[in-house]
């Protein structure tokens, strides 16, 4: 039997993926819902670093389309692509990432990290810090936490424009991104066969974040107690 | 007299370079006196840095970091309670755009909503010092937490960030 789609997002990719809509959502929300519920926020973020960090390594040693260097274009070929997108005769299937989604990718990614990260260090000037407030200056958490915020704005902007592009391209180009990263599967006919995958390595991608998360766990326990008193 | 017109010059000189002297004095002494609006960035920041540091143990109570003392919590509370109503008089129009001062001018343009706040604050520190006469840790922690958030509405909305 024929069969009609072939798998090109593995699984981790995926999961990652949508974790990461829950806890960058979770994150956000939890920021402004009280002292009381501050500790979500801390989870959330741990969370999205841990996934980011998954990412970025599963960049280098994951599957075929996971990887930067199949679907990392020239910003000459990402520019072409955005001018394709203006026409609606021609095709705009890729296989992984088009030129255009793989930049933004790196760029959410980026974004992410560097929000988790400066997250870590941070204080709200009353009673909340981040778990490692106490291996810094006052005066280095301070300025963390203000890119802490400024970030949190371009944030806002890139995740919005990657949710505004998704359905552009569902609904004005006939493109359908959503699906593939729930199921992994793009239609055969977009994808020539020696391009799809056979398995998603997941034990290789469980070890990673048993390691990722080990770390962090070791960071965490290890951190001075970190606190706004002065006594 | 001998030496009539020199001792004139020497008089007019003299008479001169005094009364400069004492002007430059004056217009320095002026000049390194703060304003009064100068005056109540200065007031109201000692008054906020006296209220943080006061805070602090309270907060790390709060949060789990430091074990609760009720003696402590309940001297830290007090204190908290005393300081709250001094804002009030600590934002006086001619402070406003001062230098060094954080104080939005948002302060002055939507003062109905800023006197809220300062009220706000008055009753919560009032009610945590009660809280804390309690000896009960979920009801300290509560009114601290309470505490901290109308801290943190006030700045959000009438705080400069840096």
């Amino acid at each position: 039997m024929e069969r009609t789609t072939r798998l090109v997002w593995d699984l981790p990719v995926r999961v990652t993926h949508w974790l990461l809509v829950i806890s960058v959502s979770g994150a956000y929300l939890t920021s402004r819902f009280g002292t009381g519920m501050f500790k979500w926020h801390r989870y959330c973020g741990y969370t999205v670093l841990i996934l980011v960090t998954f990412r970025i390594v599963w960049g280098l040693v994951g599957t075929r389309h996971a990887r930067f260097e199949n679907f990392l274009r020239s910003p000459r070929h990402a520019i072409e692509y955005l001018w394709k997108l203006r026409s609606t005769s021609v095709s705009l299937a890729s296989v992984g990432h088009n030129p255009l989604g793989g930049w933004s990718v790196v760029a959410m990614l980026a974004l992410l990290i560097a929000q988790a990260g400066t997250g870590l260090f941070a204080n709200d000037d009353i009673i909340s810090t981040g778990p490692f407030f106490g291996w810094v200056s006052h005066a280095l958490s301070n300025a963390l936490t203000m890119y802490h915020h400024v970030i949190f704005n371009a944030l806002e902007a890139l995740l919005g424009a990657h949710v505004l592009m998704i359905a552009f391209y569902g609904y004005v180009r006939k493109v359908n991104l959503l699906t593939p990263m729930v199921t992994g599967c793009k239609p055969a006919a977009l994808v020539a066969e020696p391009e799809e995958i056979h398995g998603s390595r997941v034990f290789l991608a469980l070890g990673i974040i048993a390691v990722l998360g080990g770390a962090l766990a070791a960071a965490l326990f290890f951190a001075p107690a970190a606190s706004l008193s002065i006594f | 007299m001998k030496f009539q017109r020199q001792r004139k010059m020497v008089a007019m000189v003299s008479f001169a370079l005094t009364t400069l002297a004492l002007l430059s004095v004056v217009a320095v002494q002026s000049a390194s006196r703060p304003s009064k609006g100068e005056l109540a960035v200065e007031y109201r920041q000692s008054l906020y840095t006296v209220m943080s540091v006061n805070f602090g143990p309270l907060g790390a109570m709060a949060e789990g970091v430091m074990p609760f003392n009720a003696a402590e919590a309940q001297k830290r509370a007090d204190r908290m309670a005393f300081l709250a109503p001094m804002f009030k008089e600590a934002f006086p129009a001619d402070s406003n755009g001062v230098a060094r001062t954080a104080a939005r001018s948002e302060i002055w343009a939507a003062a109905a909503e800023f006197d809220k706040d300062q009220q706000a604050l008055i009753e919560k520190t009032a009610l945590l010092a009660v809280a804390a006469k309690t000896n009960d840790f979920a009801k300290v922690k509560y009114a601290i937490q309470e505490t901290g958030e109308t801290c943190k509405s006030c700045h959000y909305k009438f705080k400069e960030t840096r």
